[in-house]
């Protein structure tokens, strides 16, 4: 379809197409205060990406630096909330301002930052529509991270507002203070079954809050509901810490699916094991990517690429990374998707200066996870991934595991985050 | 490309007189290196200076432990260096650059060619060694592994026997050399600059912080070492880190 059809057909466009006719022109332009089209049209470099997150902030960061073209990101939030470190904020080791970074350093390096929501792709004509209006792209990159299933947990999304999860920038902030002001009883955190984001993630919590707990003598015990039948990733390592560190301040259950919740009863109900009340609880529901993902017809749960390259099946156009991409074998990991974009900027670059998509080298992420276990010690576990060529398949050519905690791995892991961090956010 | 034997000739006559002369014969030296080093890609000269022991006399290479890793800091006080004797001659080895061209990095230096500088700070995302952790470490060869300095941060691996080629990891390229010149007669050697990529200005701005606090500002951070003390890992870093990888 061709330009106007599209903004015919979305939700703004209604008043954008008035503003492109002669009658309407001055009353949307008034009406909106912006140009329908942002910034003109894309003149063949122009990279626009969906997402200022781990993917996308390194696919920006590396474009500037490479140079050649015209970086646009689309980022609904001011700045940056690292999920990644963020149970060290839950649990009040670190401060909100550890995990907090700005856009100024891509800004200032040329990043045109558009702080809008995105809310439609049309592939066939280029135009990714803002809630401030349209723009163009010559190549698109598409990383915006996972939404929850709510609809997964029976009467979970009437009260998801009062529950936050804590797995995406800012609800940290609303699930922290439910914490501060919990004075002991019963707490639950529920895990889904995967692919969710950040394996580890929700394990590492229930180590850090019940240290919370044990430090500030809160009389609370958390009940660990645990859809899979042992924990996802390092579990002899987490296990470990839990029995202990903090015996009767956690109860790890396995195989608890949790089905539903009451919020106004205060009770969970799982599958097979029946109901659990609580005083406080961090509801994990299951994950799929970001709503745009489904919307631009990429995919229902998650978004394939076309392998060993991270276009979209069947667009060379759009680059996909980070969370949402369903069929490589990785985990859903902050370094996974740092990995990734520094590959997708280095193809991209290599598009941009005329090459093809397969003259560009080959190459798969490679992921360190550092978890911590209590305020100083961590555990880790790393995997490398190749592509390999005669099966056509995705291999882990390497992988470690360190399950002993120490305070040198809690050294390792802050630093971790200073490193990636630094590349994303930092001066170059 | 130069002529590497008319180089290293050249300066091996130079490291002699340095070492004899005293203050005055290295900025001779420094004349005579920056003819002959302009035409190496990828090399940045610092001030041509002697690898010396703990106690500040001159090094002697057959000295150095096999496998057992050493640092020493340069160009500056900040930017600490692995210094390893391999246990094995090595030869010259083509690295690729960030940009796509190469450098050749010439080999083992020694009386075995075994012995290797290699910076220990990872080009990745700047993680170094210092007295409180020693974030990258050596690891002598196995079945799994030949040599290799390890980056626990992120994991990258390269390898310490091909100049610091990236093995392993999400490393963009090799860990930069130093760029030392054997003298034959005295067992020692001559530290005169950078090969491969010089990612140091880089490493000071991203650990900047770190920096302030070890040095007081990135001024005195940048200041260049005239004391190129080799002392081993373990005794450098009060933390000697491994990430084995498989």
């Amino acid at each position: 379809m061709d330009r106007r059809d599209f903004l015919k057909k979305s939700a703004k466009g209604a008043a954008l197409a008035a503003a492109s006719s002669s009658l309407g022109f001055s009353f949307a332009q008034a009406w909106y205060g912006k140009s329908p089209n942002l910034l003109g049209e894309a003149k063949g470099n122009r990279v626009v990406i969906i997402g200022g997150g781990w993917g996308g902030t390194t696919v920006a960061r590396q474009l500037l630096r490479s140079g050649g073209a015209e970086v646009v990101m689309i980022e609904q939030n001011p700045f940056f909330i690292s999920c990644p470190m963020s149970n060290l904020y839950l649990a009040g080791v670190k401060p909100l301002d550890f995990i907090t970074f700005e856009y100024s350093e891509a800004i200032s390096e040329g990043m045109i930052f558009i702080n809008e929501r995105a809310l439609e792709i049309d592939r066939d004509s280029k135009v990714v529509a803002t809630s401030a209006g349209n723009v163009s792209y010559d190549y698109l990159v598409l990383s915006p991270g996972i939404d929850y299933m709510n609809e997964s947990i029976e009467g979970f999304d009437e009260v998801a507002h009062l529950m936050p999860v804590g797995f995406k920038p800012f609800e940290h902030i609303a699930l922290r203070r439910k914490i501060e002001n919990f004075e002991g009883g019963d707490f639950i955190i529920s895990i889904p079954k995967p692919p969710y984001r950040c394996p580890p993630g929700p394990y590492e919590r229930v180590a850090m809050l019940a240290w919370y707990l044990k430090e500030n003598l809160i009389p609370g015990k958390i009940t660990v509901l645990d859809a899979n039948n042992n924990p996802l990733a390092k579990a002899n390592g987490f296990l470990a810490a839990y029995d202990e560190l903090y015996g009767d301040y956690v109860e790890y259950i396995p195989n608890a699916d949790v089905i539903g919740v009451d919020y106004a009863a205060k009770t969970v109900k799982t599958a097979d094991l029946g109901d659990f009340s609580f005083d406080l609880a961090n509801i994990i529901p299951q994950m799929k990517a970001g709503g745009i993902v489904q919307q631009a017809g990429l995919g229902e749960r998650w978004a394939n690429i076309a392998l060993p390259y991270f276009t979209a099946e069947g667009d060379d156009s759009v680059y996909l990374l980070g969370d949402i991409v369903g069929n490589l074998p990785v985990p859903k990991s902050g370094m996974i998707a740092n990995s990734e974009g520094h590959i997708v900027a280095k193809q991209l670059a290599d598009r941009i200066a005329g090459k093809t998509k397969e003259e560009s080298a080959i190459e798969m992420p490679s992921n360190i996870c550092y978890s911590f276990v209590n305020e100083d010690e961590g555990i880790w576990v790393s995997a490398d991934y190749g592509w390999n060529v005669g099966e056509s398949k995705v291999d882990r050519t390497a992988s470690g595991l360190d399950e002993a905690r120490t305070a040198a791995n809690g050294i390792l892991a802050i630093e971790w985050a200073r490193g990636l961090w630094g590349d994303m956010f930092g001066k170059s | 490309m130069m002529e590497r034997r008319s180089f290293l000739a050249s300066l091996g006559r130079a490291v002699s007189l340095s070492l004899v002369f005293g203050s005055s014969a290295p900025q001779l030296l420094n004349r005579a290196l920056a003819q002959d080093t302009e035409e190496l890609e990828a090399f940045s000269a610092f001030e041509a200076l002697p690898l010396l022991n703990a106690e500040g006399e001159v090094l002697r290479l057959s000295g150095l432990e096999p496998h057992t890793p050493y640092i020493f800091h340069y160009p500056y006080v900040s930017t600490p260096n692995f210094l390893i004797n391999l246990d094995q001659s090595l030869e010259a080895v083509e690295i690729p650059l960030a940009d796509g061209k190469s450098y050749l990095w010439p080999g083992g230096i020694g009386k075995d060619k075994s012995i290797v500088a290699l910076s220990a700070i990872c080009p990745h995302a700047y993680s170094f060694v210092s007295e409180k952790s020693g974030i990258l470490n050596y690891a002598a060869p196995n079945d799994l592994h030949g040599p290799l300095i390890s980056c626990c941060a992120h994991v990258s691996r390269f390898d310490a026997a091909q100049g610091g080629k990236v093995s392993a990891g999400p490393s963009p390229f090799a860990l930069a050399a130093v760029h030392l010149v054997y003298d034959e007669a005295e067992d020692s050697a001559l530290a005169v600059g950078i090969l491969g990529q010089n990612y140091l200005d880089n490493f000071l701005q991203a650990q900047r912080d770190v920096l302030k606090e070890n040095f007081g500002s990135l001024g005195k951070a940048k200041v260049a070492n005239d004391m190129l003390n080799v002392v081993s890992y373990e005794s450098y870093t009060a933390l000697p880190l491994s990430c084995p990888i498989s």
